[in-house]
């Protein structure tokens, strides 16, 4: 006998988008398991019909049980299908991870320092910082 | 090459004081640090105020004058419960090379990105577990997304600083900028640099990241005032007047180091400029909200893209 499938976040965002017309309904069980409202949200903050709703759950994480967001957005999302790509950071994170190393910076400050270093620097952080093992990444 | 030549790239690394008395601080803040100095004694600490104002070189500056061995982590980067199980256990629960009756210090930086579900409550027993021989110095911006049981283990001491205090600090900047200036050769006006910092101040760093960014000719003109996140602000708002979601959705992906509130002010300063003016008020309301949830929220990201929504939906430019 196998053992049932762990639903995804991508699974509820499916269920999310047949709203309540779709046949899917999860069971608390399914919620409380594999429901994780930061990926959710995120998934649904990829286009204007639905990010207002996403962010009332983004709102309400800390006292909105699992189950509670996914009821709320089940019921008040427009049904449809959507897609979209899971957009991340376009740019070449390389120099920022090296410039992240050699400082100890976050991201944000590591960012706002990309600009003051000239290519010869960079490339000397770059050789001492992202150099391991014999591996010039 | 070692880290020393590396810090030479960056004023900011290369000019960083060492000392307490070499901070930039309102002197209520600094007679607080320098009796910590005298006395020889760290408290565990909560330093929480906005950017570049020094929390972390004066972490950073105290235990150089107390002569005590310190880590510092960037929990922004590193705000995971493996974190604490690793890279902090193994640091403090050793004894210091420095001498067997000093402590040794954990600086965490931006500990407002530690995760307040796990890490958090985590480190309270752990500062507990290691008081004898370790202590712990938290800096943050937003001191409402530190626990409250780390705020009770903690001396919190904010940054604040008054219009009064900001112009006798914006003065004294003024002094170390111009020595900076002319060791590094670079020549400047007065008027140029008391612009570029009135503009910033009180970001000290962002002062000295600016200046150094527009001295790669030997000159700092006026230039220096029309910064890089300008040109950056100018996309976005563009997008927003013709409702292109996808365009913002993009930017704010892509921009998601920046601080929601810098967004947020740099919105404010566009659509007093360039929105209807029956505009402005839904506008404002809507920023307002926005900048407040902002201290909340699971996912600032998101909370910015909502805002950037309704104001699409909202605002009529013109």
């Amino acid at each position: 006998m196998s053992t049932p499938k762990k639903l995804s976040p991508f699974d509820f965002i499916n269920s999310i988008n047949e709203g309540l017309r779709g046949k899917t309904v999860l069971s608390d069980e399914d919620v409380e398991s594999g429901y994780i409202p930061f990926m959710v949200n995120r998934g649904l903050s990829y286009f204007n019909e639905t990010i207002l709703l996403a962010n009332e759950m983004n709102m309400r994480a800390p006292t909105a049980t699992k189950g509670m967001q996914y009821n709320f957005l089940r019921s008040t999302v427009r049904p449809a299908k959507r897609f979209s790509k899971w957009l991340k950071r376009s740019a070449d994170d390389s120099d920022v991870e090296a410039i992240r190393s050699a400082y100890g910076y976050s991201r944000g400050k590591a960012q706002a320092v990309l600009g003051i270093l000239t290519a010869d620097q960079i490339r000397v952080i770059r050789e001492r910082y992202l150099q391991k093992g014999g591996i010039y990444k | 090459m070692n880290q020393k030549n590396v810090n030479e790239f960056l004023w900011v690394e290369k000019y960083r004081p060492e000392t307490i008395q070499e901070c930039i601080l309102p002197a209520n803040i600094k007679k607080t640090f320098l009796g910590i100095v005298k006395a020889g004694l760290m408290p565990n600490m909560l330093l929480s105020g906005t950017s570049g104002l020094g929390k972390t070189t004066v972490a950073i500056a105290l235990c150089k004058s107390l002569e005590l061995d310190y880590i510092l982590i960037n929990s922004s980067e590193e705000s995971g419960i493996d974190i604490l199980r690793n890279k902090i256990k193994q640091f403090a629960s050793t004894i210091s090379l420095s001498g067997g009756d000093k402590v040794k210090v954990v600086i965490l930086d931006e500990s407002d990105s530690l995760n307040p579900q796990s890490t958090q409550p985590a480190l309270r027993a752990f500062i507990e577990e290691f008081s004898s021989n370790c202590r712990f110095i938290f800096t943050c911006n937003f001191k409402n997304r530190i626990i409250e049981a780390l705020h009770s283990r903690c001396t919190v001491i904010e940054f604040n600083t008054s219009k009064k205090d900001l112009a006798v600090l914006a003065m004294e900047f003024m002094k170390r900028l111009k020595v900076i200036l002319k060791s590094e050769g670079i020549k400047f006006d007065d008027k140029t640099l008391a612009e570029l910092i009135i503009k910033h101040a009180p970001d000290w760093r962002r002062v000295l990241n600016e200046s150094q960014r527009h001295s790669i000719s030997g000159e700092i003109t006026t230039n220096v005032l029309v910064g890089m996140s300008d040109q950056t602000m100018s996309s976005l708002v563009a997008a927003l007047k013709d409702k292109d979601f996808k365009t913002m959705r993009g930017w704010v992906a892509n921009n998601n180091d920046i601080d929601s509130s810098v967004i947020f002010r740099n919105i404010f300063d566009q659509v007093v400029e360039i929105a209807k003016p029956g505009s402005i008020p839904s506008a404002v309301i809507i920023l307002a909200d926005y900048q407040y949830k902002a201290a909340f929220v699971a996912d600032r990201e998101l909370n910015t893209v909502a805002c950037l929504t309704e104001l699409m939906a909202s605002v009529e430019w013109i």
